[in-house]
């Protein structure tokens, strides 16, 4: 499925599909899997000082220190709000974000 | 119901798709076969449907090029089943579609892959790309749409082979397996070619995942170490192919973003990824395949094939050097795991 256009359709976002694993199990383990992911997104935002927090398990909140926020059905939407709040592009091949991480 | 393949048939304009797409239609391997066509030409009818697509286009929301939905497409493969399903036509093993030359083959897979009834019914079964050997080269340099459609191909079909020197198809056969090493290139004379070299080209079950990945960054990888793509020449739209390779297990979790990002901010360029990727804590491999922002849901194999676990990823780019790539994975890594980036948490 698209990365970009997840959102429009009813499949999920490919980056956000369960792993392999019996149906039991595979509920929970994709919860514990998207609380990862936004522990994973702060530590890759935080020096473009943007942070993501979970939102009943159907959606990201993604905020400015200043206190503005944006629902984010999926990463693609998540990434291009991002750019909007942090008005400027975020590309992960741009050493400048890499280096931001080691400050 | 078991889904209906897709054959698609791009390539340039006069590199002989329609004259082999008719050839095609006579080998009874091909099974019956629904074709749709951009315009109505030479195709023999005979027992095969055939219709009739427009260019109708809808560019979605976010303006992105590669995720354009063709519209056209679906009204029309949607109306072919319900035609089918209403016993106004007859049943049909396959469909082909033949897209124009100047076609770009990632709104179409997008298509195919994203409209939850056209991927309910149907399933993309090959790619090729017809490339024509007397003015191949010519286009693969000048003509972007030209150079996608062979990135992106799983066979490419040389036409009029016949019509020139050995030297210069060689150059051509070079050409091709710098933008795409792992493509099968297969000689086409006088538009024969038997139905079974483009079909039950994409893998329907886990060992064939498995075998096509190994193939796919092996063929890559060779051709990387060959030297052939360090030549530092400026053809064919700085396309190339490289396979990337990682001793650890990848953070799962991590690699899904660092790769949504990729395509976010570069998807227009990253023309294919295909991986075998050692996924922490998975007991086998993961297999991820994708043609520029259009990922294929990641399919998770049950064991390794030998004791080699290491995760092998391959990308086809554009003006994305390898070194870039291999550095920006490592440190999504790194930041993962906590070697970097730890008193941030």
């Amino acid at each position: 499925m698209c990365s970009l256009c997840g959102t429009l359709y009813s499949t999920r976002h490919w980056a956000e599909a369960p792993g392999a694993g019996g149906e039991a199990d595979a509920r929970r383990a994709w919860l514990r899997d998207r609380l990862r992911r936004v522990e994973l997104l702060n530590r890759i935002l935080r020096p473009l000082a943007l942070s993501v927090a979970e939102w009943e398990g159907t959606a990201y909140v993604l905020s400015t220190r200043t206190g503005e926020s944006v629902l984010c059905a999926d990463l693609a939407t998540l990434f291009s709000e991002a750019e909007r709040l942090a008005r400027r592009p975020i590309d992960p091949l741009d050493p400048e974000l890499l280096e931001g991480w080691r400050a | 119901m078991s889904k209906v393949p897709i054959t698609l048939i791009t390539g340039f304009l006069g590199s002989g798709k329609t004259t082999l797409l008719r050839e095609l239609l006579t080998d009874p391997a091909l099974g019956e076969t629904a074709v749709l066509v951009n315009e109505l030409g030479e195709i023999a009818l005979d027992h095969h449907l055939l219709s009739r697509i427009d260019e109708r286009t809808v560019v979605m929301a976010s303006g992105c090029v590669c995720c354009t939905i063709r519209a056209d497409l679906a009204d029309e493969l949607r109306d072919l089943e319900a035609r089918r399903s209403r016993g106004e036509i007859p049943g049909y093993e396959r469909v082909a579609i033949e897209t124009t030359g100047l076609a770009d083959p990632a709104p179409i897979l997008s298509t195919l892959l994203t409209d939850p009834m056209v991927e309910a019914q149907y399933r993309i079964d090959g790619l090729v790309t017809t490339v024509d050997a007397v003015n191949g080269i010519a286009q693969l340099h000048s003509q972007p749409e030209a150079a996608k459609q062979a990135a992106v191909a799983d066979r490419l079909l040389i036409t009029k082979s016949d019509l020139v020197e050995p030297g210069e198809l060689a150059e051509l056969s070079r050409r091709l397996a710098r933008i795409n090493p792992a493509a099968r290139q297969i000689e086409v004379r006088h538009g024969r070619l038997p139905a079974s070299e483009v079909i039950g080209v994409a893998a329907r079950d886990d060992d064939a995942v498995l075998r096509e990945a190994l193939r796919f960054s092996e063929a890559v990888a060779a051709h990387d170490a060959s030297g052939h793509v360090h030549d530092g020449s400026a053809h064919d739209h700085r396309i190339r192919a490289f396979a990337l390779s990682f001793e650890q297990p990848l953070d799962w979790t991590m690699f899904g973003i660092w790769l949504s990002m990729l395509l976010a901010a570069r998807g227009e360029d990253v023309l294919r990824v295909k991986g075998l990727l050692n996924a922490a804590g998975s007991q086998g491999p993961v297999v991820v395949n994708g043609v520029q922002h259009v990922i294929h849901p990641p399919v998770h194999l049950a064991a390794w094939p030998d004791d080699d676990h290491s995760s092998r990823l391959v990308l086809i780019v554009r003006e994305i050097a390898a070194d870039d790539v291999e550095r920006s994975l490592l440190a999504f890594q790194d930041l993962a795991s906590g070697s970097i980036g730890a008193s941030n948490v």
